[in-house]
């Protein structure tokens, strides 16, 4: 996918499962442009994306009357009451104008915002306007639900509220598509992982198997640099900062390696464990390499 | 009543029953529009601009069937009759209010929407482009008609009901049903076509008005000055002249066309037509193409 001579998304070929996705990489990734692909609001200058087994490209439309789609910026009329609207946005969606009175009301109160509905939405707070936005996405019931930066510009109570939303989303049946550049917010809220840098794919599975991690962390009482020798020497593969050392083996047990070195040279030790892997630390990884 | 009792946390709802097709969707597009247009569900001072056009439009019919009423056992019936403006002569009346809705109607229908960033939404729901664009026009044909019809009936059931025979009356005028109705759709014809295209690259409504109030008029005199001078062929950009010309073709009143440019040239109404369907066209082309990179 190109902008003239910028490539927003090259070579990016996923497919992921049913659940919540967390869309994972700095601004300019390519996070938003993937998820105007899926719903066929931009074609791809080359290859194809199926959204349910439908073509996003040749079925646009049958595409949208199963997604649901969040927006990064404002798109409201700032004169309408945010029940007029989500009302309004369920009937695009497909529902009978009888119904879709009765189902703003109910997502309204669901996201928030069951005393402030009769208001008009410009004078909605940021935090507000997130959970109309999140509102007017779900409305009419849709099976996947595109999310994009749904927590940016809110303080930490709300952005806490959006998040249990978010997780919430999966016990109605919707899947998530979770598009942040914060990686805590992915952490805590998505099942399987798609990273992207600069348009290109880092990973895409599971969270869990990102986090799993052979590595075990060391924290030192003195000067670390002749246990790096001893465990190099072994075939270890050290990150050191400071007195810490992140320890990474191919082959053996690295709880014994590990003794067996501090034994050695009488380094004191302070602390032992696995080391436990977050986002941020894969992603600045996969970042450095692609460097 | 029962002695045992359950609370329920209804929690979400999924929505499970059918879907409506893309006509509805459209349907609802329009009514949206018409809400926009008339300030309906929005606050009094939105209201204040088109309510008090309808109602500067709609008064002087009731006030004519008042004056009819009033005159009816004084015997000058004959003497009045030329006194008192027919159904083409209201369309010239109205002609210049219509002209004034347009302006404010059109922008609304369009800008809010775009500057705003509403066609996001529109962009992520099951319908296309042209289903949007369809239904905003259809969102002003419908207060167009209704703003030009409203007086027209007014007029059209206070003659009937004057004249004492209900039904006489109704049979003997039936030619206005389809009169009446296409004279409106020609004023919508002649103006919605340019109010678009300025709506759909202006960023402010107010300028958006502004725009084409001072096209048409200056369209007007520059349409003047040219066929007078140059050639008489620069008629046909005097687009006011235009809505005259066909609504005095359809009601067989040439008099309502009297002093355009279009008349003083000798121009057909044929060709009147053929630039009304010309404009028309650009204008879709042009709006299609411009909305086409914004969703």
């Amino acid at each position: 996918m190109s902008f003239g001579d910028v490539q927003a998304l090259q070579d990016v070929d996923l497919e992921v499962p049913a659940g919540r996705i967390g869309l994972v990489g700095a601004n300019g990734a390519g996070k938003s442009t993937l998820i105007k692909i899926l719903l066929g609001m931009l074609n791809p200058t080359g290859g194809a994306t199926e959204v349910f087994g439908t073509s996003a490209q040749r079925h646009p439309l049958a595409v949208r009357s199963r997604v649901g789609y969040m927006p990064e910026g404002d798109c409201f009329p700032p004169d309408q009451s945010a029940a007029d609207f989500v009302s309004y946005t369920a009937e695009l969606g497909g529902l009978p104008s009888s119904e879709s009175r009765q189902r703003a009301s109910e997502v309204l109160t669901l996201v928030g915002l069951a005393e402030e509905r009769f208001r008009d939405l410009g004078e909605f707070s940021t935090g507000m306007k997130q959970r109309a936005k999140l509102a007017q996405a779900i409305v009419h019931s849709p099976e996947l639900v595109l999310l994009d930066e749904p927590a940016s510009g809110l303080d930490p109570d709300g952005r806490e509220d959006m998040l249990n939303l978010i997780n919430r989303l999966g016990d109605f049946g919707m899947s998530v598509v979770f598009s942040s550049h914060v990686l805590g917010d992915i952490e805590r809220t998505c099942d399987w992982v798609v990273m992207l840098n600069e348009g290109r794919l880092l990973r895409n599975e599971p969270l869990a198997a990102i986090r799993a991690s052979n590595a075990v962390q060391v924290v030192l009482l003195d000067d670390p640099a002749p246990a790096v020798a001893a465990l190099e020497a072994r075939g270890a593969r050290v990150r050191t900062a400071d007195r810490t050392l992140d320890v990474e083996f191919d082959t053996g047990d690295p709880f014994v390696a590990i003794r067996d070195v501090l034994a050695e040279t009488g380094v004191g030790l302070r602390s032992l464990g696995s080391k436990q892997t977050t986002l941020e630390d894969v992603y600045l990884a996969e970042e450095e390499y692609t460097l | 009543m029962s002695s045992e009792g359950a609370i329920f946390d209804l929690d979400y709802r999924r929505y499970e029953g059918e879907r409506t097709g893309r006509a509805k969707v459209r349907w609802a597009i329009v009514r949206d529009g018409v809400r926009k247009v008339l300030g309906l569900r929005r606050k009094a001072r939105r209201k204040v601009l088109p309510w008090g056009l309808i109602i500067l439009a709609v008064l002087p019919a009731i006030a004519i069937v008042g004056f009819q009423v009033f005159t009816q056992g004084l015997g000058a019936d004959e003497l009045l009759e030329d006194l008192i403006p027919g159904h083409a002569d209201y369309f010239g009346f109205t002609y210049q209010l219509t002209f004034l809705f347009i302006a404010l109607a059109t922008p609304e229908l369009l800008i809010p929407d775009r500057v705003s960033n509403v066609l996001t939404v529109y962009a992520s729901r099951p319908l296309t482009l042209l289903d949007y664009l369809l239904a905003r026009v259809g969102s002003l044909l419908m207060v167009v008609l209704a703003f030009t019809l409203i007086p027209q009936i007014v007029l059209y059931l206070g003659g009937a009901v004057l004249s004492g025979d209900l039904v006489g009356h109704l049979t003997g005028n039936l030619d206005l049903l389809w009169k009446i109705p296409t004279g409106s759709l020609a004023v919508f014809a002649t103006q919605a076509g340019v109010a678009f295209i300025i709506s759909a690259y202006a960023r402010r409504r107010g300028i958006a008005a502004g725009i084409y109030i001072g096209f048409t008029i200056i369209s007007g005199g520059v349409a003047f000055g040219l066929a007078e001078t140059v050639n008489r062929w620069f008629a046909i950009i005097d687009l006011q002249a235009h809505a005259s010309v066909l609504i005095a073709e359809i009601f067989g009143q040439e008099n309502i066309a009297e002093g355009t440019a279009l008349t003083e040239q000798g121009i057909s109404s044929w060709v009147s037509i053929i630039a009304v369907v010309a404009i028309a066209a650009a204008a879709s082309v042009l709006l299609y193409r411009r909305y086409r990179k914004l969703m």
